[in-house]
């Protein structure tokens, strides 16, 4: 019986700390307007919810029924093209809307590239991806 | 759009908990190959509220369990999904208010700057109270 309430105990305050945390989550995302100033937060504390390796986002554009993602610490434009869509060609992706900050990761190593370089591209397709 | 596995969870508007990625033929590869990250479990969940006809946002996508077994469990599934039931008014509001100061119309109410320098916007409401307080 005291093992028992003991487990009981162990898994009630697992879950408490679960829901404090994405409170927590959702009262910082409360106090921000635009969508890149919560995503980061959300892909850094996610992951905690559900004991995740790595979490990512995509968002709909669909007046172009395509994937984007607005900014982030770590941006695969390549790699999230591929992953969307094999066949798609970086340069046929449509130019990113002008405060997009997006790198590329190639190689494993992280390349910043900012403005007209990234929307040679690809622009429409961003994947935001960050180890938890 | 319709290809990969967001897309298809986007399509579908289902989500999708896969315990072992590589046994799924909508799941591509190609990003394993390029980083060598070895992806196992995926749990994907579309951004959308309960509402029968309601837009997809966009979908969440969580890979490999790191504590207890290596797959999702239904109860991470619950969480996700009681995250995004929160989530959604805040980032349908945040898409509307990108939307809106693109084409140059400021919202005026409702909206707090992204900037946290500026102050926040002042209603009608607000400047007609303030001014009865400056008439009394």
């Amino acid at each position: 019986m005291a093992l028992h309430n003991g487990w009981k105990f162990s898994q009630s305050d697992m879950i408490r700390n679960r829901y404090a945390l994405m409170i927590d989550l959702i009262k910082s995302m409360q106090d921000e307007a635009a969508l890149p100033s919560f995503v980061p937060s959300i892909i850094h504390h996610l992951p905690k919810l559900v004991d995740a390796d790595r979490c990512a986002i995509y968002f709909m554009d669909h007046s172009r029924r395509a994937f984007y993602l607005m900014q982030g610490e770590v941006c695969a434009l390549d790699l999230a093209c591929t992953l969307l869509s094999p066949t798609l060609k970086l340069s046929s992706c449509p130019p990113p809307p002008p405060h997009a900050s997006v790198c590329t990761v190639r190689s494993g190593k992280h390349q910043g590239v900012h403005g007209p370089r990234a929307s040679r591209q690809c622009g429409d397709l961003w994947h935001i991806e960050k180890h938890s | 759009m319709d290809q990969g596995l967001p897309g298809s969870v986007v399509t579908s508007g289902i989500s999708r908990n896969i315990p072992d990625a590589y046994l799924d033929p909508s799941f591509n590869p190609a990003n394993d190959r390029k980083t060598g990250y070895v992806t196992k479990a995926i749990l994907c969940v579309p951004i959308r509220s309960s509402a029968p006809h309601a837009v997809v946002l966009g979908v969440i996508q969580l890979t490999n369990k790191v504590s207890g077994s290596d797959v999702f469990e239904p109860e991470d599934v619950d969480v996700v999904y009681k995250f995004i039931s929160l989530a959604y008014p805040i980032i349908f509001n945040s898409q509307s208010y990108s939307l809106l100061c693109r084409r140059g119309q400021r919202p005026q109410v409702g909206f707090r700057d992204a900037s946290p320098s500026s102050p926040l916007p002042v209603t009608g409401a607000i400047s007609a109270t303030s001014s009865q307080e400056e008439d009394d």
